[in-house]
């Protein structure tokens, strides 16, 4: 029977793994395409499949994996599968909330989060490293804009000086090749470090269950699996995010772009060499905030540009609210019910907010479209949040009225707790 | 304060990051102005890139030697570019 539990456990920690690989995909498509998209140096499909050709490419390139998630952040000793499946569903839930949102907000971070608020739900304070938090989150998440800001603003003043004699239609067929060139190094960079984050925790789920030897390398199998589930993402395209980046912070063109993705791609392969690691989502976004400061006459939406910010300054208690709610639900039920109500709450949770995106669509088609500042989801952010939370909960609370009354049910024979659980689940969930 | 931010990594990460981000970006303008029209643009020294500053409008160039300009500035650009593949191949992140 524990053999069985731990079995269910580890395929759902796999699933969810590669749900969060797939979320980041899509998230983080706009970090490295949202520039060339908004200048049209590439129509929004093809940058979106180049895009994820090279976070496919990118994640093959190099394996040299941290099999540790959070490293200097939790103690890693508390670190089990019930931990990181709620930490992981925290993650999934505040990059979904934030995409429905429009907003870019660090893939990364939202994970810490939920497996810090985990952690605490598990064990307490004494798991959480806080000088690790500040000096490795939440600090790098001030100064990360702030570098990136004023290195595009520099490199953008350059290419606006150099070329300020020159007719535009000249200019741009040349720097819209280097536009393109620099987001596809940014999304490059971006397979690389990312989809390893996913094949880490999977590596450490399939060691911490025993499938594989504690000094096991990555099986072909998860960087598969890994890097096809960040591609599919990212081919998805976050579109939301991507006009937000694209439209919403600055009117950009190509000199700007090609500004912007190069002093993204320098700063997060320099942030890494100097062992100073900052954010990809970060970089991007304060990149093109600066090619707007850089640029003479340029105008910068900072009310969008603040919005993220607070949304960045919340995405560590936000997820880890989530990861620690996932927790003790998954305690409070107990055993394989406890694993499948969380995950259960997860596709509910994902569903709602897919619904809530369709209420006001946004694809290829009108990914582009002017930014009128009315009705867009960032400006609007605190209406829809309120929207998806009202849904959220009561989906929440059903879910765990339900599962409460299936375990009551089964108290006699845990045995059979699985599957009248999974039934009621799926009535609770909402079409 | 130190222990919390790490102000020499900082420090490279700005001062690599400034002269990488937006060198790269300046040398790259530049190409595409040697290339363009020149009677549209006056020639800058190749060393003017980084500071992008004011080197006057000097006698235009023969085509030839702009050309090759240029494409030492596409050059390097490229050249950085293969240096950050290899980096990134390397593992070094």
């Amino acid at each position: 029977m524990d053999d069985v539990t731990e079995t269910i456990l580890l395929a759902l920690v796999v699933v969810t793994a590669l749900a969060f690989d797939f979320t980041n995909g899509f998230h983080d498509t706009g970090n490295a395409m949202a520039t060339s998209i908004a200048t049209r140096a590439l129509k929004p499909k093809t940058a979106v499949a180049l895009s994820a050709v090279l976070n496919l490419v990118g994640a093959f390139l190099s394996l040299a994996v941290a099999a540790t998630i959070a490293k200097g952040i939790v103690d890693s000793n508390v670190i089990t599968l019930e931990v990181v499946l709620a930490g992981l569903v925290g993650g999934i839930t505040w990059n979904l909330l934030t995409w429905l949102l429009g907003i870019p907000s660090s893939s990364s971070h939202a994970l810490i989060g939920g497996v810090v608020g985990s952690v605490l739900a598990a064990v307490g304070t004494s798991g959480v490293l806080w000088t690790g938090v500040l000096s490795k989150v939440m600090i790098p998440a001030l100064l990360a804009p702030v570098i990136a800001i004023g290195v595009a603003a520099l490199g953008t003043f350059l290419v606006a000086r150099i070329t300020k004699d020159l007719p535009q239609d000249t200019t741009s067929r040349g720097f819209r090749w280097g536009q393109i060139g620099s987001a596809s190094l940014v999304s490059l960079a971006h397979g690389t470090n990312d989809a390893q984050k996913s094949m880490g925790i999977i590596l450490l789920a399939l060691i911490a269950g025993g499938a594989v030897p504690a000094d096991s390398g990555v099986p072909f199998w998860v960087v598969l699996a890994c890097a096809t589930f960040m591609a599919l993402g990212t081919y998805l395209g976050g579109w939301r995010v991507i006009r937000t980046l694209g439209k919403g912070l600055v009117e950009i063109d190509s000199r700007q772009g090609m500004a912007a993705e190069t002093s993204s791609a320098a700063v997060i392969l320099l942030s890494s060499h100097f062992g100073f690691s900052l954010s990809t989502t970060h970089v991007a976004t304060g990149s093109i905030l600066g090619s707007g400061v850089g640029m003479p006459g340029a105008k910068v939406r900072w009310g969008v540009a603040g919005k993220m910010l607070a949304a960045w300054g919340l995405t560590l208690p936000a997820a880890g609210i989530v990861g620690a709610l996932c927790f003790w639900l998954q305690d409070a039920i107990g055993g394989v019910g406890g694993t499948v109500a969380v995950f259960t709450v997860l596709i509910g949770t994902s569903l709602a907010i897919w619904v809530a995106s369709r209420r006001k669509p946004v694809d290829a088609s009108n990914v582009n479209d002017e930014w009128d500042g009315e009705g867009e989801a960032v400006v609007d952010a605190a209406e829809s949040f309120t929207a998806v939370a009202v849904e959220v909960t009561a989906e929440a609370e059903a879910t765990i009225a339900a599962t409460k009354a299936a375990a009551d049910a089964d108290a006699a024979s845990t045995a059979n707790a699985a599957d009248p659980t999974t039934a009621t689940r799926r009535e609770g969930v909402p079409a | 304060m130190s222990e919390l931010i790490q102000f020499d990594a900082l420090l490279q990460v700005l001062v690599a990051g400034a002269l990488v981000g937006a060198g790269l970006p300046a040398l790259f303008a530049l190409g595409v102005r040697l290339l363009s029209a020149p009677a549209a643009a006056a020639t800058l020294a190749v060393e003017g890139a980084p500071s992008g500053t004011d080197a006057g409008p000097t006698a235009a160039r023969p085509t030839g030697l702009r050309r090759a300009a240029a494409m030492l500035c596409f050059g390097v650009v490229l050249a950085a570019c293969a240096v950050g593949i290899w980096f990134l191949a390397s593992g070094g992140h």
